[in-house]
């Protein structure tokens, strides 16, 4: 039984990320804020490649919030951290739909892995939300810098 | 007539007293300079800045080095006190609408909106009495650096007399942050009137910046009212917010970057606080100013960008400025416009420095502009090094030392470790947290390189050297205990700073020629090739490029030939050399520059101005040679002042090159051309197998002319010459210049042409620095490898000069003088350094 639970949630998770190519990126019709940083506002502007946000030397925060707007069922993020040499970032992800409770999607607080170009994409079973957070730990291991490029959100209004 | 019959038999008498020996090519072979040595930078010694944090343990055996010891802060602010996002959004959270008698009368208005080429989203959300950035109406997407338009109409069903509207817009930028982005900038009110709209006097602005703003009006009846809001952008205000902020240590020299002041952002709009600038520079001595980095690099980037739109928008550009650079600064049809165009940037730079131009600091890399920083008037310039094999480094200092010579203004070399090779551009990183550390302590440049490039900046004049990738190249925790011991390059460091502490009179950088280049001269130092990295070259350009890779041999051939790494390379012709720009938007070249100079050789195509031509006929009266093409005279120049005229006519260079008295000089690899020339008193120099005239020499005054007549010195189809990669035929016109500019102004004979030498004129004495460049093998991403077979051992001749004894200074080592042969010998190892002091009385 728990096998078939796991394949079908691995059917889902592949059916999800087949369709994403054509499903709308809630994310660029929301807002985004910050806890440091100039340009948050790129980082949902529809280009994985381009400007990135950096969140800059703070005291150990770098949270970045997107606001869908509304309450939206969705069951995709996609997460593309700043790419092109050997660092790495720990973090993790949660969403919520009053901004009061959070539920996590993501968990990279262990991670050392260099994010790509293709970027980390975390699927789950639809949630009602309209908050996505990012938390930044650091920056390989105690390095204080945040750096995001994007921040895609897929699912229903 | 007596008069005229006098002067010119006492000119006859005098004339071989006044010029060097017949068969010399320089009238004036003084060997002391007049160039005062450099004055130390802002009082202090020598600078070599090292960030190192007060306190922080991992560097406490490196702070007990000499060389830490020259603190420079670099501190960096933001551009503006409050930076722009990216996007524009139109961003309301409140509208309250009051009418004469004070009361809020929103809710009973029925509330429309619309925005212009967006989406706006949740506009019930204007009158929710939710102040908060999450109750917000807004619009999407978002504008790049435009304004983004829309309004809200309110209709009421009778209608009411309205005396204030409080709009609250934008949002913070970050959480807990007072500094709100999104603001309605410019906004006015409307009243219904007829079927259009009626602006309510005093409601109009662009330039709010307030997020909660009240705006009262004389009392007006209607029953619909437009709050329009025109925009979110405002003129950037450069504060002194930022640099006010700063924790400035007392008596220490400082650098501020401002971040995002770049070439790219020099369009942008701007308001500055000149007199809190000006107040807080007196009050801060140490300031150093503003480095300004790599403008030339973004400029040629600018002026070959395929895709400019995409590339400003990848450099987070506004759309507005982005618009402006496309319309004053790409596709230039000339040098000229293409210099205007850089000149609009520096404008625009120095607009977001606190128009303090005195205290930018540019820095160049691939193009050489030092000259144009100073002729507009900067402070201070730096040429960045990097790299090695298809950048050469000496023509950069040749380009820098020249002007600020030029100028009167103080230089810096700016050492970048990098290097590409198969793996990207690297960076020696020994500590293993640099980002550019694929190839660790095995990554970028050699310690080799560094070293020469440090001796060399230290010689040729440099006031301070700024050290890139510190302190991941230059420390590494050799033990693993947390402190940081110094690294193959830290300790090239610590020898070169220990050097110059223990012999601080470096004396004068020797440079008796000047290279005259047109002011558009756009020239690659690094490399050569198109004019601003955009403009095909022409013949002279080919000139310029000829004689640079006469004194540098290019070494992207010689990696064919011999595999090593390549950035410093040995000729037979020495580092004696300065760029001069003669004719200036400023003037022609001033005499007391000029006069520094025992030659003076122009390079490229140039039409003198009269001024310029009395400037120079000064210069060749007072003891100058001046040497120039016949394609290089315009039309200013006297026949009487050349001793010859142009006849009008172009022909082939017949045969082989001979001197006046037949002996074979040299053989031509291609075919040339020459302006045919008539003698009316100057003598043959050059002439071929037909007896053609290619060089001639007029005395005039204290001083001589050479004109040369083959075209630009340069082959007939030279200009097909592909940049700057390929292999060239030599120009052999080029090399009889610089051999006999050799033979009469170097003091010393120097036996292996591959070892790279220069001068320094002390008091009572030379400097003789000798490099050795060969055997040093090194890439991207392998570690320096010496190959001791490569040392070399080198006679150095005296020539005229007397010692006993000369002693190299590194080592501390005397070498005895060889009597008979008046010459020395000495060994220098693979990519090593000879600093020899040549004791001398009379120099003067």
């Amino acid at each position: 039984m728990k096998k078939i639970y796991i394949l079908s949630l691995l059917l889902f998770s592949l059916l999800l990320s087949a369709g994403e190519g054509k499903r709308e990126n809630l994310a660029l019709k929301g807002l985004i804020s910050a806890t440091s940083g100039l340009q948050a506002d790129v980082v949902i502007d529809g280009n994985r490649k381009h400007l990135y946000w950096d969140g800059g030397v703070t005291a150990g925060k770098w949270t970045l919030e997107v606001d869908l707007g509304q309450v939206c069922l969705i069951d995709t993020v996609k997460l593309f951290f700043w790419w092109g040499d050997t660092r790495y970032y720990k973090y993790f992800m949660t969403v919520s739909a009053d901004r009061k409770i959070f539920m996590e999607i993501a968990d990279g607080r262990k991670n050392t892995t260099p994010p790509t170009a293709n970027g980390l994409t975390f699927t789950f079973s639809p949630v009602k939300a309209r908050y996505i957070r990012l938390h930044i730990l650091s920056c390989r291991e105690n390095g204080r810098y945040g750096h995001v490029r994007e921040i895609e959100v897929y699912g229903k209004e | 007539m007596k008069k005229t019959y006098l002067y010119i038999l006492a000119s006859l008498l005098l004339t071989p007293f006044l010029h060097g020996e017949k068969g010399e090519f320089v009238a004036n072979k003084n060997i002391y300079p007049f160039f005062a040595g450099p004055p130390p930078l802002n009082g202090k010694y020598f600078l070599n800045p090292v960030n190192i944090k007060k306190g922080d343990n991992r560097y406490s055996k490196i702070i007990t080095e000499d060389m830490t010891k020259g603190v420079v802060n670099t501190f960096h602010v933001p551009l503006l006190e409050n930076t722009p996002p990216v996007y524009n959004r139109l961003m309301v959270r409140e509208i309250k609408i009051m009418d004469d008698a004070g009361n809020d009368i929103t809710a009973k208005g029925v509330l429309s909106a619309k925005a212009e080429n967006a989406t706006l989203r949740y506009p019930e959300r204007v009158t929710d009495k939710d102040l908060s950035a999450q109750s917000c109406s807004y619009t999407y997407p978002p504008q790049r650096g435009k304004d983004q338009k829309g309004w809200y109409d309110f209709s009421f069903t009778v209608p009411v007399k309205i005396s204030s509207v409080r709009i609250s817009s934008g949002r913070p930028r970050v959480e807990e942050g007072d500094e709100y982005i999104n603001l309605a900038s410019k906004y006015a009110i409307y009243a219904e009137k007829g079927s259009g709209w009626e602006l309510i006097d005093g409601t109009e602005t662009d330039s709010n910046t307030n997020p909660e703003v009240v705006i009262q009006f004389a009392p007006v009846r209607t029953k619909k009212l437009r709050i329009a809001i025109n925009g979110q952008t405002s003129p950037g205000k450069v504060s002194m917010k930022h640099i006010s902020k700063l924790k400035i240590p007392e008596n220490d020299p400082f650098f501020i970057g401002i971040r995002g002041a770049n070439v790219y952002k020099s369009f942008t709009d701007v308001i500055m606080d000149k007199s809190g600038y000006e107040a807080w520079k007196k009050a801060h001595p140490g300031f150093l100013g503003f480095p300004v980095e790599e403008w030339d690099n973004a400029y040629r980037t600018l002026l070959r960008a395929k895709d400019l739109a995409g590339m400003l928008q990848k450099s987070g550009v506004s759309s507005k400025n982005a618009d402006r650079i496309a319309a004053k600064i790409v596709k230039p049809s000339t040098r000229k416009e293409a210099l205007a165009g850089l000149k609009l940037i520096h404008d625009g730079l120095t607009g977001l420095h606190f128009g303090d131009k005195s205290k930018m600091i540019f820095l160049d890399c691939a193009l050489a502009f030092n000259h144009y920083a100073m002729e507009w008037g900067c402070g201070y310039v730096f040429i960045e090094t990097t790299s090695a094999g298809y950048q050469r480094h000496q023509p950069q200092m040749y380009f820098v030392r020249g002007a600020s010579r030029q100028y009167g203004i103080p230089w810096g070399w700016y050492i970048a470790v990098g290097m590409n090779g198969k793996k990207g551009y690297t960076d020696p990183d020994y500590i293993g947290t640099w980002s550019m550390n694929a190839a660790g302590g095995s990554g970028g440049i050699s310690p080799s390189l560094n070293k020469r490039d440090r001796y060399l900046a230290w010689l040729s004049g440099a006031e301070m050297v700024r050290n890139e990738v510190w302190p991941w190249t230059y420390c590494m925790d050799k033990d693993k205990d947390g402190i940081y011991e110094l690294s193959p390059h830290g300790e090239v460091m610590k020898e070169w700073y220990d050097f110059i502490r223990k012999n601080p009179d470096r004396g004068v950088s020797y440079a008796p020629v000047a290279l005259g280049l047109p002011f558009e001269h756009g020239v690659s130092p690094i490399q050569g090739g198109k004019v601003f990295g955009y403009f095909p070259c022409n013949a002279g350009d080919i000139m310029t490029e000829g004689v640079l890779r006469a004194i540098v041999p290019w070494m992207m051939h010689k990696i064919k030939e011999k595999p090593q790494e390549w950035a410093h390379c040995g000729s037979p012709y020495g580092d004696i050399y300065d760029v001069i720009l003669p004719e200036t938007p400023s003037g022609p070249v001033k005499a007391e520059v000029l006069k520094n100079y025992r030659a003076f050789f122009m390079n490229g195509e140039h039409s003198p101005s009269e001024a310029l031509v009395r400037r120079f006929v000064q210069y060749v009266k007072e003891g100058g040679t001046l040497i120039i093409n016949t394609r290089q005279l315009g039309k200013y120049f006297a026949d009487s002042f050349l001793g010859a005229s142009l006849t009008g006519n172009t022909l082939p260079v017949v045969g082989e090159i001979f001197s006046p008295d037949g002996k074979k000089l040299f053989a031509l690899p291609a075919k040339y051309e020459f302006d045919e020339i008539r003698l009316s008193g100057a003598e043959v120099l050059l002439k071929d197998s037909s007896g053609n005239i290619l060089a001639c020499s007029n005395d005039v005054g204290k001083g001589r002319v050479i004109l040369t007549t083959p075209c630009m010195l340069v082959h007939k189809n030279a200009e097909k010459t592909s940049f700057p990669y390929t292999a060239w035929k030599k120009f052999p016109f080029i090399n009889w210049i610089l051999d006999n500019l050799v033979k009469d102004l170097v003091p010393v004979s120097i036996d292996l042409p591959e070892i790279q030498y220069g001068l320094n004129i002390l008091e009572e004495g030379i400097l003789l620095y000798l490099f050795n460049n060969e055997g040093v093998h090194k890439t991207g991403s392998t570690a320096e490898k010496l190959d001791e077979k490569e040392s070399r051992t080198v006679t150095i001749g005296l020539k005229k000069l007397q010692a006993d004894t000369v002693m190299e200074l590194r080592s501390g080592k005397k070498l005895k003088v060889d009597k008979e042969s008046n010459s020395f010998k000495i060994t220098i190892g693979p990519g090593d350094v000879a600093v020899i002091r040549i004791p001398v009385k009379d120099l003067k």
